[in-house]
């Protein structure tokens, strides 16, 4: 108990100490909207009256650069200069980026509105995530259990059949063939789907340009970037982890139940019930401490989860999202409203941390005498 | 021969069964020899551009990739050295050092290479080398922690249930232990099974990453110096097009000859990241099986 | 009853052994140096090994046609296996009095009278209060922990009943190996006394010889009911002879004590030892309270009841656990507040050296028994390979390639206890020295350490083995909770 206390501790204290490195960056971020790296380029620009969007101008002042300064120098001026160009164009051409340049109080009550539904969108992702993962993990768990085995397995186990046939000249297994070819392309085709980044099934579905409704979302970031399939993986791991070890060796020989194929404890329903339990079948310790240890495993896929929420926003163009405005920012350097969002960012990974701290500590103190 | 039988057999020396018989090597086989058929298949179906284009994509992803595997590995254990070794004898280095892995693990990692990005727009010439080199020190920056924490959890494991007190109460010197006794001797399979992980997500978040700045909010700042990956690719309107008629095959499953040929330039690309994570994930997966990592 | 096992490993290690018996309705004790393999092959005969992980033969059948035979499940239905590691063997999410009610050992006739008896020092109170718990890692201890596993053997001798019709095996995996000798003895007694009421086959793994004086001069009278054997490694397989109690009782009434000649003071601890909130203090043979003194030359042996924290002194004395205590070695003080650099400087390996107990944990397993050597600064290779051989018999070169995981628990016992004294520190702490080895190893052993203190090095030995050690140390000190 005591150490899930310093942990939550340790947390708050990153978040105040940041908080202020953040705040005092954005101040500084705001008042020098402006660098002094350009200073030269624009006086060189005034003295000749260049207009910088006209090609001609352009390559007349080059060429002038050329002869009036050393090589070395020279170069260092035409990079600037480009640089320079590059940043008059894209501010030209994002009008409206520029036009908001500062951080003000109504971009920040709109950034604090989009934080907070994205906030809620994760906190309503993370445990559907959670659910999901354990379950199917355990589905898993079960069917490997229960001696059911890859589609490789079963593809060798077919040709093996096949080798026997030959011998004792049996018909061929017709039925089984086409169950598993069945079975083999679904797989295929899940496996697909869940290793595929959010983009690709994103195209393949049209969900594009406002298009996105909050289902598909939902559906985006759970089921690809491989999101579920590591966090089914994690946690079926876990399961496997826990099955090796002493103590179920020292239920099965006190002949608990150990039945993974006909048992009434271990049916779909309990499976896929949110409170999940297995009565006095075994699987309901190997779980019970599975879970236990997965609460604080999930932190890292949270992360990974954030990740996945950015990628289906930025990649599928869902305007007025929290991370749209930031890269946004990023593009238009406005470095205040960047570090504005970024602080949020890093107080909405901490505070998952938090809560998944929070319920760690909760569900071990169940076990503490 | 029955094929069970050669999948089952352990003892028996033969490379074929070795492999066959170890889902890591089984995936790792099958991965190479998956790339090399779609190099040939699309030497022979994409135009000369575009392949040369495609493969340079992938070239350009996966050394990417392998760099990111790299440094990383390198940062973290740089961090779990120097916690060991030097932080955690003086206060304030002790507190930055946290505080600095703090800030590293609470920023999502699309996020801090989103951040990289900023200095490539901005700030760096268009050399290909400055550039590439940016992008994987950003990449392993952001798997820097990852690494760090794998390893400090196998030097934690080693203190707690194992040989360093023993050792180093035998006046042994602490780096000796964790450079040979932990890293080497006994964490092999753990950083090669975090190598694979690292290649397959800096390849994903890398694509993720490029597709996006390249499809989003402003196009004009492509990035004029650096080879484009497999996400430039996919971020083109061509490969879009691709992509979007993969539906058809809904439609009429015969349709998938036109997807291997005619839209071979959006589907490669996309079935070459696709492949590489799965592969990456299986041989990871392999690898923890037969190697009994933790999890 | 018998076996023949062959358990192929996934790293291509195999273990073998032919025709191993044992007597029905009996108790066999089975001695023998631990990691030889006699765990696995007792689980692999009650169905308790993962047929996915080894590759098995039981009888000349494969696993499975062995386990699905009706014999073999009618007994497993009638068997129980206590395991050796207690914490690992109970479930961290059920309380102690849920695990002791499931399955075949649920509600046994003589459920309180069997915990009583294992648990000597306690109410029925407190007995219920130690049940209602979850297992945690350090609570209950490891003892208590290890005593409800057998309790959990014990219930179901109880509860089962065991006709001649079915075979039955109860297998005790070093169920004692946490326990100090009143207790081990407590543990042992009940064990004789249930198992004499249905006489069902008892099959009890260890590797304490001292049982046998114990078992030998507690039952008389039941002498036929049991049975002696040792499991050896011969060559490539694993093989079974016949143990004589009698030879071991010749051999431990002749030892003699170690030779020493102590010189001035090396290491000096003062009396009292505050750790977890706790007060130790060390007590001289007339039970007042002392300093611990040890001199150059000398060997001491610390005794004290089981959980009370000898091995926490081992490591309060390395600055490995945080304690309120002062003690000067050779010039160096040191309290709670030494810093961990004037450790790594001044004493670890020059100082003071330590063989921790379980050469499992303090042997890396993955490296070579050349590494584990080279690790060490400024060793005299010459006493080194002299040392080896007077312990295995064999020169250093024939195990120098060889792998740690590869040993046998006895050969890596050897290998911790050598490579602790040779780095030739003033004073070298030996927790559990004997822990797995076999008699030859235990007499090869008390050769080597004979020869350290003759060389002026001093050993503080932590033990239980009382049988062995107080006869060979002359100088005891006792660690006591206050």
């Amino acid at each position: 108990m005591n150490s899930a206390r310093n942990k939550i501790k340790n947390h708050f204290v990153g978040i105040v100490f940041y908080g202020v490195v953040f705040v005092a960056l954005i101040f500084l971020a705001g008042t020098q909207k402006e660098g002094t790296d350009f200073k030269n380029v624009r006086e060189l620009l005034g003295i000749t009256q260049t207009d910088i969007g006209n090609e001609l101008d352009m390559a007349v002042l080059e060429d002038a650069i050329k002869i009036f300064y050393p090589r070395k120098t020279a170069t260092s001026i035409l990079s600037a200069l480009k640089k320079y160009k590059e940043k008059v164009l894209t501010s030209r051409e994002t009008k409206s980026g520029n036009a908001e340049s500062s951080l003000n109080a109504k971009l920040i009550k709109t950034i604090l509105l989009q934080a907070a539904a994205f906030f809620a969108y994760f906190l309503f992702i993370a445990f559907a995530l959670f659910y999901l993962s354990e379950s199917f993990a355990i589905l898993k768990f079960k069917s490997r259990n229960r001696g059911k085995y890859s589609v490789l397995e079963k593809t060798i186990e077919l040709f093996d059949k096949e080798f026997e046939r030959k011998i004792y000249h049996k018909k061929f297994p017709y039925a089984k063939t086409l169950k598993v070819s069945i079975y083999g392309v679904a797989k295929a085709l899940a496996v697909l789907i869940l290793f595929s980044p959010a983009y690709l099934i994103g195209y393949v579905f049209k969900f594009d340009y406002g298009n996105v409704t909050f289902l598909a979302y939902v559906f985006l970031v759970i089921f690809t970037n491989g999101l579920l399939a590591t966090s089914v993986n994690k946690f079926y791991r876990l399961l496997e982890t826990e099955k090796s070890k002493g103590y179920v060796k020292t239920a099965k020989i006190k002949g608990v139940d150990f039945d993974y194929k006909n048992s009434a404890n271990v049916t779909l329903l309990r499976i896929f019930s949110p409170r999940k339990y297995f009565g006095s079948h075994v699987l309901n310790q190997i779980y019970r401490n599975a879970h236990r240890q997965y609460l604080s495993a999930f932190k890292e896929i949270v992360r990974f989860q954030i990740t996945g929420m950015i990628i289906v926003e930025l990649s599928l163009n869902i305007q007025n999202g929290f991370f749209y405005g930031m890269l946004k920012s990023l593009m238009n350097k406005q470095y205040d409203v960047l570090l504005f969002v970024l602080m949020l960012i890093f107080f909405a990974v901490k505070f998952a941390d938090v809560i998944a701290d929070y319920f760690f500590a909760k569900e071990n103190a169940k076990y503490e005498n | 021969m029955r094929i069970k039988t050669a999948l089952n057999i352990n003892n028996s020396k033969s490379l074929l069964n070795k492999v066959l018989s170890r889902k890591d090597l089984r995936w790792s086989a099958l991965f190479v020899l998956g790339l090399l058929f779609f190099i040939i298949w699309n030497a022979i179906f994409l135009n000369d551009a575009a392949f040369s284009k495609w493969l340079s994509a992938i070239a350009q992803t996966y050394l990417l990739g392998l760099l990111s595997v790299i440094l990383s590995l390198s940062f973290g254990w740089i961090f779990a050295l120097g916690e060991e070794l030097l932080f955690s004898e003086n206060k304030f280095l002790n507190a930055g050092f946290y505080l600095f892995i703090d800030l590293l693990k609470s920023i999502p990692q699309i996020v801090i290479i989103l951040l990289g990005y900023i200095p490539l727009f901005f700030y760096f010439d268009n050399s290909p080398l400055v550039q590439t080199l940016w992008l994987a020190f950003v990449l392993a920056l952001s798997f820097a922690n990852d690494v760090y924490e794998e390893i400090s959890n196998r030097i934690a494991v080693s203190k707690n249930y194992g040989f360093y007190n023993a050792m180093l109460a035998l006046g042994i010197k602490e780096s000796r232990i964790i450079n040979r006794d932990v890293l080497l001797l006994n964490s092999a399979p753990y950083l090669i099974n975090r190598a694979v992980v690292i290649f397959a997500s800096s390849v994903f978040l890398l694509t993720s990453a490029d597709f996006i700045v390249s499809v989003g909010l402003a196009p004009q700042l492509t990035l004029s110096g650096l080879p484009a990956t497999l996400g430039n690719i996919l971020a083109t309107a061509t490969s879009k097009e691709d992509i979007l008629a993969i539906r058809e095959i809904f439609a009429d499953p015969l349709y998938l000859k036109e997807l291997l040929t005619t839209h071979l330039q959006g589907i490669s690309a996309a079935f070459a990241l696709v492949f590489t994570l799965i592969s990456a994930y299986e041989i990871s997966n392999g690898l923890v099986e037969r190697k009994k990592l933790n999890a | 009853m018998k076996f023949s096992v062959e358990i192929l490993l996934d790293d291509l290690r195999k273990i073998e052994i032919r025709n191993l018996e044992f007597e029905n309705g009996k108790i066999n004790f089975v001695f023998g140096e631990s990691g030889v393999g006699k765990t696995l092959i007792s689980q692999a005969a009650l169905g308790l090994l993962d047929e996915k992980q080894f590759k098995i033969k039981i009888n000349g059948e494969t696993y499975s046609q062995y386990l699905s035979a009706l014999g073999v499940s009618e007994m497993i239905k009638r068997s129980f296996y206590v395991f050796q590691e207690p914490s690992a063997h109970l479930s961290p999410v059920m309380k102690i009095s849920e695990q002791l009610n499931e399955g075949k050992i649920k509600e046994p006739q003589e459920k309180a009278q069997i915990a009583k008896n294992i648990f000597p020092h306690l109410t029925k109170k407190e007995i219920n209060r130690l049940f209602d718990v979850y297992p945690e890692p350090y609570r209950p201890s490891g003892g208590e922990k290890q005593r409800v596993l057998n309790l959990m053997a014990f219930f179901a001798m109880d509860k089962l009943s065991f006709s001649t019709a079915w075979n039955s095996l109860f297998v005790f995996d070093e169920p004692t190996g946490h326990l100090d000798v009143p207790l081990r003895n407590a543990v042992l007694s009940e064990l004789v006394r249930i198992f004499v009421k249905d006489k069902p086959t008892v099959v009890f793994i260890t590797h304490d010889y001292s049982i046998v004086s114990f078992i030998g001069g507690k039952f008389p009278d039941l002498k036929d009911f049991f049975n002696y054997s040792e499991i050896y490694a011969d060559g490539e397989t694993l093989a079974q002879r016949k143990f004589l109690p009698d030879e071991y009782l010749k051999w431990i009434s002749s030892v003699e004590l170690l030779k020493t000649k102590p010189r001035k003071t090396v290491l000096k601890i003062k009396k009292r030892i505050e750790v977890y909130g706790k007060t130790l203090a060390f007590l001289n043979e007339n039970k007042t309270e002392t300093d611990a003194v040890l001199r150059e030359g000398e060997i001491i042996y610390v005794k004290a009841p089981s959980g009370t924290g000898k091995t926490t002194l081992a490591k309060i004395l390395l600055g490995l656990e945080s304690a309120n205590f002062e003690a000067e070695i050779d010039g160096i003080k040191l309290n709670g507040k030494t810093s961990t650099r004037v450790y790594k400087k001044l004493i670890y390996g020059k100082r003071l050296a330590i063989a921790f107990q379980h050469a499992d944990e303090a042997l890396n397993q993955n490296a070579t028994v050349r590494e584990i050597f080279e690790a060490l600064e400024n060793i005299d290779s010459g006493s080194l390979r002299k040392s080896f051989e007077l312990l295995f018999g064999e020169p250093l070169e024939n195990f120098s390639g060889k792998k740690i995981k590869n040993l046998s628990g006895g050969q890596k016992q050897k290998i911790n206890v050598l490579r602790a004294l040779s780095v030739n520190a003033k004073v070298t702490i030996l927790d559990e020295p004997l822990n797995g080895m076999d008699l030859e190893s235990v007499k090869r052993t008390i050769l080597l350490l004979q020869n350290h203190i003759k060389n002026g090095n001093s050993i503080i030995l932590i033990s239980h083995n009382e049988d062995v050690f107080d006869k060979i140390i002359p100088n005891k000190i006792y660690l006591k909770e206050v």
